[in-house]
C-alpha cells in the first residue's frame, strides 16, 4: 500500500519535493498507524518523498485515504 | 507574480524563504494578515499579488539557491489508499463469477492450523467439488507440496518481505492455477492476523482460523480480521485438554467484535467438526454458483 502511495505521488509531484503527506485513517479501517509510519519510511527512502513526514488524521469510520500533500517546488 | 513563490496561483499556499533578500515588487495585504519581516524589502516593480488564507515568511538571500528556491503549496488529492488493490479485487470477483468459482480466503497467525485444515478438507470436499489452492508464504513451497500430497492442484506464492497477499498476487496466481469452472479455490494467506484483514482479494468469504493453543482474547486483540470474516474456525480441538483456553469465552469475544460471525470448532487431526466445516464450504460455494448462473 505504501509502495503504491509513494509511486503514485512521485508521478503526481514531478520534480517537486514532498514535505508532508497527510492521510485519513479511520479507527475501523484495520490499518495500524505504526505500521503505516514504518512502511512509509522504508518505501520513501531514495524518492521525492524521502524528507516528507507522514501526518495521520484519525477519524471514527473506516476511511483509508490520502487527503493532501504539502510540496516544495524546487526551481 | 512573485517568481519565487508563485503565490498568485489559486488555492492554499505556504511559502518560506529562509534568508534576507530583496523583492522587486509591491504586494497588497487586503485580508489583514500578519507576517514577520526581520529583513528589508525593496519593492521596485509594481505588481500586486493576492494573499488569501495562507501564511508566508520572507527571509531569504537571493544569492543562496537552497533552500530559498522553493515554494510550498498544499495539494488536495483525496484518494483511496487501496484503490489499486480494490480495482484488481473487483476484477477477480468478476472473473470468479464468470467462471462460477468460489474463492475462500483463509487468514490466521502462523501455526494456527490453516494448512492442516486444508489437508483435512480436500479429501472430504473432493467427492463433490473440484478444489485447488493458492498458498501464500514469505518463502518456501512447503505448504504447496503438502496440499498437492493431499490430492489437489496448488500454486505457491512467495511474498518475500510481504506480510500478506494482495489482489494482484491472487490474480496472477489464478492465471497459473487455472481452476476449473464451477470449482472451489482456497487462498491460504500469509500467517498474519493484521495486514490480510485490509486487503480484499476478490474472495467469496474471509475465514479466520485460530487454534486453541492461542490466547482466548485474540478476537479482542485483533478485532479487524474477526470483523471482516464470515466464519471463525477454532482449530486443534484435540489439544484442548492440554491448554487453558476457555472456548465459550473465546467465541463470546469473537461475537462481541462481530455478532454475525459463524463459529465452528474442529480438529483436523481427529476429524472432529470437519463435517460441519465441509458442509459450510459446500453450501456457501453452491450459493455462489447459483448466484453466478442467475446474475447477468
Amino acid at each position: 500500500m505504501m509502495e503504491d502511495l509513494v509511486s503514485m505521488l512521485e508521478e503526481e509531484v514531478g520534480s517537486a519535493e514532498v514535505r508532508v503527506v497527510r492521510l485519513v485513517v479511520g479507527l475501523e479501517s484495520c490499518a495500524s498507524v505504526d505500521a503505516l509510519q514504518q512502511c512509509f519510511r522504508v518505501c520513501a527512502t531514495g524518492t521525492a518523498l524521502e524528507k516528507a513526514t507522514l501526518d495521520i488524521v484519525r477519524t471514527p469510520g473506516s476511511d483509508l485515504k490520502l487527503r493532501e500533500i504539502e510540496v516544495s517546488d524546487v526551481r | 507574480m512573485c517568481d519565487r513563490c508563485g503565490c498568485d496561483a489559486a488555492g492554499e499556499m505556504i511559502h518560506e524563504h529562509s534568508g534576507p533578500h530583496a523583492h522587486d515588487h509591491s504586494h497588497g495585504h487586503g485580508d489583514g494578515h500578519d507576517h514577520a519581516h526581520g529583513h528589508s524589502h525593496a519593492h521596485g516593480a509594481q505588481h500586486g499579488h493576492d494573499h488569501g488564507s495562507f501564511a508566508h515568511r520572507h527571509d531569504v538571500d537571493r544569492g543562496q539557491p537552497e533552500p530559498s528556491d522553493r515554494a510550498g503549496r498544499t495539494v488536495r488529492i483525496e484518494r483511496d489508499l487501496l484503490e489499486k488493490n480494490n480495482a484488481v479485487a473487483k476484477a477477480n470477483r468478476e472473473r470468479a463469477r464468470a467462471n462460477r468459482l468460489s474463492i475462500f480466503n483463509l487468514i490466521g497467525g502462523p501455526g494456527a492450523g490453516k494448512t492442516a485444515l486444508l489437508e483435512a478438507t480436500i479429501p472430504r470436499l473432493g467427492k463433490r467439488w473440484e478444489v485447488s489452492v493458492l498458498e501464500g508464504d514469505q518463502s518456501t513451497d512447503n505448504d504447496a507440496r503438502r496440499i498437492k500430497e493431499a490430492g489437489c492442484t496448488a500454486f505457491q506464492i512467495n511474498t518475500g518481505t510481504g506480510c500478506h497477499l494482495d489482489a494482484t498476487m491472487v490474480a496472477n496466481g489464478l492465471s497459473e492455477l487455472r481452476p476449473r469452472d464451477g470449482s472451489i479455490v482456497f487462498v491460504e494467506n500469509v500467517g498474519n492476523l493484521v495486514c490480510p484483514a485490509l486487503f480484499d482479494l476478490g474472495e467469496r468469504a474471509k475465514i479466520v482460523v485460530m487454534s486453541v493453543t492461542e490466547g482466548e482474547d485474540k478476537p479482542l486483540k485483533y478485532p479487524h480480521i474477526f470483523r471482516a470474516a464470515e466464519l471463525f474456525v477454532l482449530t486443534k480441538l484435540d489439544l484442548q485438554p492440554l491448554v487453558a483456553l476457555d472456548e465459550e469465552r473465546c467465541i463470546g469475544f469473537a461475537r462481541q467484535v462481530n455478532p454475525k460471525i459463524r463459529t465452528l470448532r474442529v480438529s483436523s487431526r481427529t476429524g472432529q467438526g470437519m463435517d460441519d466445516f465441509v458442509a459450510w464450504i459446500g453450501e456457501t460455494a453452491a450459493k455462489a454458483t447459483v448466484m453466478s448462473e442467475t446474475t447477468p
